[in-house]
């Protein structure tokens, strides 16, 4: 029991690594329109990315401190302040480059895992 | 307690976690984010406190979602980490050792009864300079990072990009030095030989102690410490031996054996009259091991400098057994 405990908690860890791998390109792909991140949180759900709360908002932080998003505080329809964040220019470079990145590594996997 | 109470302190924890700088502003976007996501749950009803609860707990606990928004933090980086533990292991080597010679010394002058009341007070005072020590070797090295910790990130990565493979010492190769080792002996001599002599000048501790016999040795034995630290210094500005340096490395030893041999040849060694039989045992011991070590040291540099190899017992051709 303990064992399967265990065998699980390591799936759940490395699959997480993994994931967490593709959390950046992921988040920038979404961000060409204005978003919350809220909003943003459940259009990755609906693409089948689920991803918690405690990591998705401090990566937005992260990744507009870094220059690639731009954000603004924003009232819209009356409703309380949002921060909305949008992808910069110097983050739509590094989704066309990342998105490169992306698709050799799938092409190579593919073949590596082809092979096994 | 009710919903609105449990994202004020949620959102207080959080921020008492984060530095100063932008805390509000993520205050602000977290409490928002929250609050979306309890609408969404909630719908047009009133939240209540367990929902909000399990929101929460979603978000997670206040010091991981508040070291997520830090990022990541160290006192001392990755590039300096391994020179702060080397120094660190320096220092306190040192000041272990000081302090167990201090000890030593202590009891040649204690009546049998103060020997356990001398340990204690000597216990105090060594955890005492450990942590002291310890304390400021950190700080140092917390303050270089802050204000240089850039620099060595860089050097690194330039380093890693000018490193040529071809510049490997050989595994064997008898010339090549151990850095560490050679700045552990440098401090260790500065200390030592800086302690070792202010206790045993006239003012100091066990200034009292010494005979009018050994003081005209005294500034023999500065010029030999200062020598053998001058020879380290040498070798770590040359990073590997030389012959020259090995030359140099002998006629310091052999400087320092002739010290040895003025006081253990002295008439008279401490005051005291009974103790000295001690000390003549031990320099009498060093002066032998002295002696064999130039010998052996000689032989070897000779040896090199005529078949260009390092010599050993197998290849010694009077004492080798392999033919």
């Amino acid at each position: 029991m303990a064992q399967q405990k265990d065998k699980e908690a390591l799936y759940d860890n490395l699959s997480g690594e993994l994931r967490r791998g593709a959390l950046v390109l992921a988040v920038l792909s979404q961000l060409s329109e204005e978003q919350y991140g809220y909003l943003l949180k459940q259009a990755l759900s609906d693409q089948g990315l689920e991803i918690n709360e405690g990591t998705l908002y401090p990566l937005l932080r992260r990744l507009e401190k870094q220059g690639l998003l731009e954000s603004s505080w924003q009232v819209v329809d009356d409703k309380r302040p949002r921060r909305y964040y949008k992808i910069s220019p110097l983050g739509e470079g590094m989704l066309t480059n990342l998105t490169h990145e992306w698709q050799s590594l799938v092409t190579m996997m593919t073949g590596l895992l082809n092979g096994h | 307690m009710n919903s609105e109470e449990l994202i004020t302190r949620y959102i207080y924890e959080v921020g008492n976690l984060l530095p100063q700088r932008g805390r509000e502003d993520i205050q602000q976007e977290l409490e928002s984010l929250i609050r979306d996501e309890i609408e969404e749950r909630a719908g047009y009803k009133e939240a209540s406190a367990s929902l909000t609860a399990d929101v929460l707990k979603e978000f997670g606990r206040p010091e991981k979602i508040a070291a997520q928004y830090r990022g990541e933090e160290h006192l001392i980086g990755p590039e300096l980490f391994p020179i702060y533990k080397q120094v660190m292991t320096i220092v306190l080597s040192v000041l272990t050792g000081f302090y167990i010679l201090i000890l030593a010394l202590s009891y040649w002058d204690s009546e049998l009864n103060s020997i356990w009341a001398n340990f204690q007070g000597w216990a105090w005072d060594y955890v005492g300079a450990l942590i002291t020590w310890f304390g400021i070797m950190t700080l140092a090295f917390a303050g270089i990072e802050r204000y240089f910790g850039r620099d060595f990130a860089s050097q690194s990565e330039s380093a890693e990009e000018e490193w040529d493979p071809f510049t490997l010492p050989a595994i064997d190769d008898p010339d090549r030095i151990k850095r560490f080792e050679v700045i552990s002996g440098i401090i260790g001599a500065i200390v030592f030989g800086g302690i070792f002599l202010s206790v045993i000048m006239p003012d100091g501790v066990f200034g009292w102690m010494v005979s009018p016999e050994i003081r005209p040795i005294v500034p023999l034995i500065v010029i030999s410490f200062a020598a053998q630290i001058a020879v380290k210094g040498l070798l770590l500005w040359q990073d590997r031996w030389t012959v020259w340096l090995r030359w140099v490395e002998i006629g310091v030893q052999t400087f320092g054996a002739y010290v040895t041999y003025l006081l253990f040849s002295a008439p008279e060694i401490t005051t005291l009259g009974a103790i000295d039989n001690v000390f003549y045992l031990m320099f009498g011991i060093s002066l032998i091991v002295y002696c064999i070590d130039i010998v052996v040291k000689i032989v070897k540099v000779l040896w090199r400098m005529r078949y260009g190899t390092s010599w050993s017992w197998k290849n010694d051709p009077i004492f080798s057994t392999q033919k």
